[in-house]
């Protein structure tokens, strides 16, 4: 059902007189049911309300063997995760078949299967499959328990997703729930890091995979899907926010020919997506979603196993306190409380969660000199405000390392134990707060 | 002196011209008794100048009960798309017959075949899935015969499903 070939769809009207039209998507709902898509309101559409059989003709893309599909009508969807796949997907062929604009998904007609005839004849053998995928799922759960930390299962997951899975680009979002975005933790094969890279619920294929909790699959380029637009969007948050230039490039690449994202979802519900793109048309086919699906569920019970909240023991005494040496020259981060930005010598760092984290450290480093931090008392500390369950406190501390690291910032975030981590400082520090309503650089 | 045939003029130059061509994708449709609809591809479409008839042939194989209903019934819909364009024409009728093919059917449907490939590869579809696509014997193909009874626009569009009324044949 992924094929390029377009297949037809037989109805028959109340007076018997057939219709036949070509279709532009068949999707695979379960193994008793297909979708079909409802652009128009044609004699199709016409026929199957009144009697609700049809019948549908596909060819194998690989092998150029037809199937007949006979079916009956049961309903059609216009929201939830069938149609929001549906529409996606329709955005790529119409973008691929030069119909932007022409082909609207109105509906997702979804119908039974009765019967499927397979043409005879002698057709191509089926490719081998590109990866033995059961073996590679296999390996990667048996990376994923030995990984103790959270920036350790999200590296070598992005590792085994290229290794295991041939997969180049990929990248991990994680939900910053009551925001309601979701920021680029961790990526893999993209010029910059895109760490810190927000993307709002519903938009584009990450933000309807998670919006949905469904995999979201693009097989050629779709512009309506691209990331250029929803990262300028995501910026305008506020009046003061459209003033400073906020936005963090999303990593991905800037004209996918394909595209997939699978939510990665935890018994306590959605925790991030897992994102990947090709520059090359249908990369991503049924059997790379299944795979990515599963991996993503292993990595999303990997991740609740990690959570504190699961009752894990947070903090191993930490190792000798290490020794800071500030560098000579002073640099001048500068905090706004509207949207906890930090600017570092007025280039943008982060804000958010993660910017409201970094402040308190350096306050604390300013004043009291402390390098030396836990996970546990910065869930304590009542300056975070962080909620009590799901707060993400680890997957907002990798962002941090990331961006330092991206921004070559004066100071570092280095893990020293379990739970445990020190500031290493490269400059000193003179700290200036905004208040919220005050105006940039005021 | 009686015209040759009573039945209405629908198919214009143009039209026949597309239907005939190598360069578009076919599918014939009918219906069984208790509405219930088939498919299946077909290769090639001749019309007849004089009397507005349509040959088309299909594989008895991939359809034997599309003939069986197409036999009992006369009602017919056949598709036929532009692989490249998308321009799209669905043509109806009520008269259709299923006969058996003869040797002057042999030279179309291998100039249809022929041209479709041509058509297809240059598009970039790999030439093995063509030929396995498009493969047919032709001592088990059937020829259908159908005057169009209403012709229909079915491009993509804002125009898709309109009657159109076609001009007769010169």
């Amino acid at each position: 059902m992924d094929g390029v070939i377009a297949g037809v769809v037989a109805t028959c009207a109340p007076d018997g007189t057939p219709n036949v039209s070509f279709l532009s998507q068949v999707e695979y709902v379960d193994s008793e049911h297909v979708a079909l898509s409802f652009q128009f309101f044609n004699k199709t559409h016409e026929n199957i309300l009144a009697q609700p059989f049809a019948s549908v003709c596909l060819t194998d893309p690989h092998t150029g063997a037809s199937y007949a599909l006979h079916l009956e009508y049961l309903r059609t969807e216009t929201t939830g995760p069938v149609y929001v796949r549906m529409k996606a997907k329709l955005a790529g062929v119409a973008s691929h078949e030069g119909m932007t604009g022409i082909f609207r998904l109105r509906g997702a007609d979804i119908y039974r299967v009765l019967e499927i005839d397979a043409a005879p004849g002698s057709f191509l053998p089926a490719p081998p499959p590109r990866r033995n995928l059961l073996a590679a799922l296999r390996a990667y759960t048996a990376h994923v328990a030995e990984c103790g930390e959270l920036d350790e299962l999200l590296e070598t997951t992005l590792r085994d997703i290229e290794a295991l899975l041939g997969i180049e680009h990929a990248m991990i979002l994680m939900l910053d729930t009551p925001a309601d975005k979701l920021y680029a933790v961790a990526s893999r094969g993209y010029e910059s890091s895109g760490a810190g890279a927000e993307i709002p619920l519903g938009q584009g294929v990450i933000g309807m995979a998670a919006a949905e909790r469904c995999a979201i699959r693009i097989s050629f380029t779709a512009p309506e899907y691209s990331y250029s637009r929803a990262v300028r969007e995501s910026a305008a948050q506020s009046a003061l926010a459209r003033q400073l230039e906020t936005t963090i490039p999303f990593a991905g690449l800037a004209d996918p020919q394909s595209q997939i994202a699978v939510p990665i979802l935890a018994p306590r519900g959605l925790v991030g997506v897992l994102y990947a793109d090709s520059d090359v048309e249908m990369r991503f086919g049924h059997e790379d979603e299944d795979a990515l699906a599963v991996l993503a569920a292993a990595l999303g019970g990997a991740i609740a196993a990690l959570s504190p909240a699961s009752g894990e023991p947070d903090g191993v005494p930490a190792p000798p306190p290490r020794r800071v040496t500030p560098g000579t020259r002073t640099v001048c981060i500068r905090h706004f409380a509207e949207n906890d930005s930090l600017f570092v010598d007025d280039a943008y760092l982060i804000k958010g969660m993660a910017g409201a984290i970094l402040w308190m450290l350096l306050e604390d480093y300013v004043r009291l000199g402390r390098t030396e931090f836990s996970n546990r008392a910065l869930r304590l500390d009542p300056r975070l405000r962080l909620p009590d369950i799901n707060d993400n406190l680890e997957a907002r501390l990798i962002l941090l390392e990331r961006r330092l690291v991206d921004r070559d910032a004066p100071l570092r975030l280095v893990k020293t134990g379990r739970g445990r981590f020190c500031l290493q400082v490269g400059a000193s520090f003179e700290l200036e707060h905004v208040p919220r309503g005050a105006q940039p650089g005021t | 002196m009686p015209s040759i045939t009573t039945k209405p003029r629908l198919l214009d130059r143009a039209i026949a011209d597309f239907i005939e061509s190598g360069e578009i994708s076919l599918y014939v449709a009918g219906c069984d008794t208790q509405r219930r609809p088939r498919a299946t591809r077909a290769f090639g479409c001749c019309v007849s100048p004089e009397t507005q008839s349509v040959t088309t042939w299909v594989s008895r194989a991939a359809a034997p009960a599309l003939l069986d209903d197409i036999s009992s019934n006369g009602r017919l819909a056949l598709v036929a798309s532009h692989v490249e364009t998308c321009r799209t024409f669905q043509l109806k009728a009520v008269d259709a017959e299923v006969v058996p093919i003869d040797s002057a059917d042999y030279a179309r449907v291998v100039a249809y075949h022929d041209a479709f490939i041509e058509q297809t590869l240059r598009m970039g579809y790999p030439e093995s899935m063509l030929r396995s696509m498009m493969q047919y014997r032709f001592d088990k193909l059937a020829a259908i015969v159908f005057t169009p009874s209403a012709v229909f626009a079915q491009t993509p569009g804002p125009g898709a499903g309109e009657r159109l009324a076609g001009e007769p044949i010169p």
